[in-house]
């Protein structure tokens, strides 16, 4: 195991030990391919990496074309859950799979807290 | 319309598939011989004939490398050039063996491709029908054959 | 009819002071020949510049051969005139609804109207008008507008009502372009990922944030929040924002 690994591990149980957090990405920006991960049964972990890295790069047009620049945090809230995708560092992109109930607010904080430790 | 043309009718549905879904603004699926089933985006004869070919030739030449070194499984191979990149795998089916190469850019990306590639595995297994036995194929028939696919691969069929 | 024209031409080319240059106007125009009553009518009115009935058929010639600023020209100065000439205040009614100043053209109407008012062409014209006008304000009160942070577009990349002003400039088209691929992926992605039909999304960048929903299947709401707003806020106003542009849409959908 390298030291990256050893890091994006720690991050990733950090990041789903917050309650009402099902599973954690990190994955390679431009690729879409899963770099790191820790998702509960059931879920397709390159779907997530695929989708997050599409659904990032999309909203990234739009931003930069409202004149916001590359947004810093992207949640996607849909009936069932939430999909919530942070852009790491050296072109990698957090992505958190979340329950309903979710509280956005404490997730923040939290990952606010794990990206700055990192 | 959905832009595919095949040779084999049950390729156009799950290869117009995996273009929508994967972004891929070219695709091909071979036999691993290099024989044309469907194709995307391709604009002349001349290209599919020869991305058939390399494409074949480039997963038999990794196949036999892998092999040399030890290493089981099918050939994937993904690379990624500043405005496109290209992805090729081969996968088995009931019928055999199949080749996929996909040309995608900015819009898509390696982890779409593949992440789709896996539903067209899946969609071609169950939609392909059963291997046709084998038949000796005299020098007349493949030519016959080969101008007949080339046909109904760009629609004038 | 030939006979006649060719009565009154003769009779013109006699006596080029003859009032008779009416008919043969409205004659050549009956027939289709509209450069012949063009020029009949512009001598004639040019003789005889204070006969009303004449400079308002000279009107709707001018408006048949597409010379719209000359036929506006000529009504304007027959109302000046006569207040009262049905088939100026009809010519300027149209004028104004094809330049798309309904107000102006439902003025000239309701004039119309009340100098004749079984006039089934007048009284047509009015009843649409109007309907158009009422629907205009209504959309204008119901639409999602803000200060240029606020945007109701297509399905095809097209902003609908609305707008989105970044730095003085005005972002809508862009935007709206880029919510398309944004409003697929987000349904492929809650699709794919099992979480159900997605319902919105929230950016934060340096510079503010975006909040992106789907009011209906066939558009697509951003509002936009500068630097200083907060995304929940934003979320709040969209809520509410959501509901007046399904309304709207709805209400489109129906005209």
């Amino acid at each position: 195991m390298t030291a990256v690994s050893i890091n994006f591990d720690r991050l990733l149980g950090r990041v789903t030990g917050i309650r009402g957090v099902v599973g954690a990405v990190v994955l390679d920006a431009e690729d879409g391919l899963v770099i790191a991960e820790s998702i509960l049964g059931g879920i397709r972990v390159n779907a997530v990496a695929a989708l997050a890295a599409s659904m990032y790069r999309r909203v990234s047009h739009t931003t930069k074309a409202a004149g916001h620049g590359p947004p810093d945090f992207v949640q996607l809230q849909a009936e069932n859950g939430v999909l919530i995708a942070l852009p790491g560092s050296c072109g990698t992109i957090l992505a958190v799979i979340g329950e309903l109930d979710l509280n956005i607010g404490l997730v923040k904080i939290e990952l606010n807290k794990i990206l700055v430790r990192q | 319309m959905t832009g595919v043309r095949a040779v084999e009718q049950w390729a156009e549905a799950p290869l117009a598939n995996f273009v929508r879904e994967s972004g891929a603004r070219l695709s091909l699926l071979t036999t691993t011989s290099g024989q044309v089933v469907a194709q995307y985006g391709f604009t002349r004869s001349i290209d599919v004939m020869a991305a058939a070919a390399l494409g074949a030739g480039v997963v038999a030449s990794t196949s036999l490398m892998t092999q040399m070194i030890g290493e089981v499984g099918y050939v994937k191979i993904n690379n990624r050039g500043p405005g496109q990149g290209i992805f090729l795998a081969e996968f088995d089916t009931p019928r055999g063996k199949y080749v996929i190469l996909a040309v995608y850019g900015s819009g898509s990306s390696a982890g779409l491709v593949q992440l789709f590639f896996e539903d067209l595995v899946e969609e071609i297994t169950s939609s392909c029908p059963a291997p046709e036995t084998r038949r000796v194929i005299l020098a007349e028939d493949f030519e016959r054959e080969l101008n007949d696919n080339l046909a109904a691969l760009f629609g004038r069929k | 009819m030939n006979d006649r024209i060719r009565i009154l031409a003769d009779e013109l080319a006699n006596n080029p002071v003859s009032l008779c240059f009416v008919e043969l106007g409205a004659l050549l125009r009956k027939i289709g020949d509209l450069t012949g009553a063009e020029r009949v009518l512009a001598g004639g009115v040019a003789r005889h510049p204070g006969h009303v009935e004449a400079r308002s058929l000279y009107g709707e010639v001018l408006l048949d051969r597409g010379k719209l600023r000359d036929a506006f020209r000529e009504w304007s100065e027959v109302v000046e005139t006569e207040p009262r000439d049905v088939g100026a205040r009809k010519g300027l009614g149209y004028l104004f609804y094809k330049g798309g100043q309904l107000d102006e053209a439902l003025e000239h109407l309701e004039m119309a109207l009340s100098i004749a008012p079984m006039d089934q062409q007048v009284r047509q014209a009015y009843s649409r008008i109007r309907k158009e006008l009422e629907s205009e304000e209504t959309a204008a009160s119901a639409a999602p507008r803000g200060a240029g942070d606020m945007m109701l577009a297509d399905s095809r990349g097209r902003p609908l009502t609305g707008g989105l002003v970044t730095d003085g400039r005005d972002v809508s088209e862009e935007v709206a372009a880029y919510l398309v691929g944004v409003s697929d992926e987000a349904a492929r992605s809650a699709r794919m990922l099992k979480l159900g039909n997605w319902i919105w999304i929230t950016t934060e960048s340096g510079n503010g944030c975006l909040h992106i929903s789907k009011p209906t299947d066939d558009s697509t709401l951003v509002l936009m929040g500068g630097p200083g707003v907060r995304p929940a806020e934003v979320e709040m106003r969209a809520e509410s924002a959501a509901k007046t542009a399904k309304d709207w849409m709805d209400d489109s959908r129906v005209d």
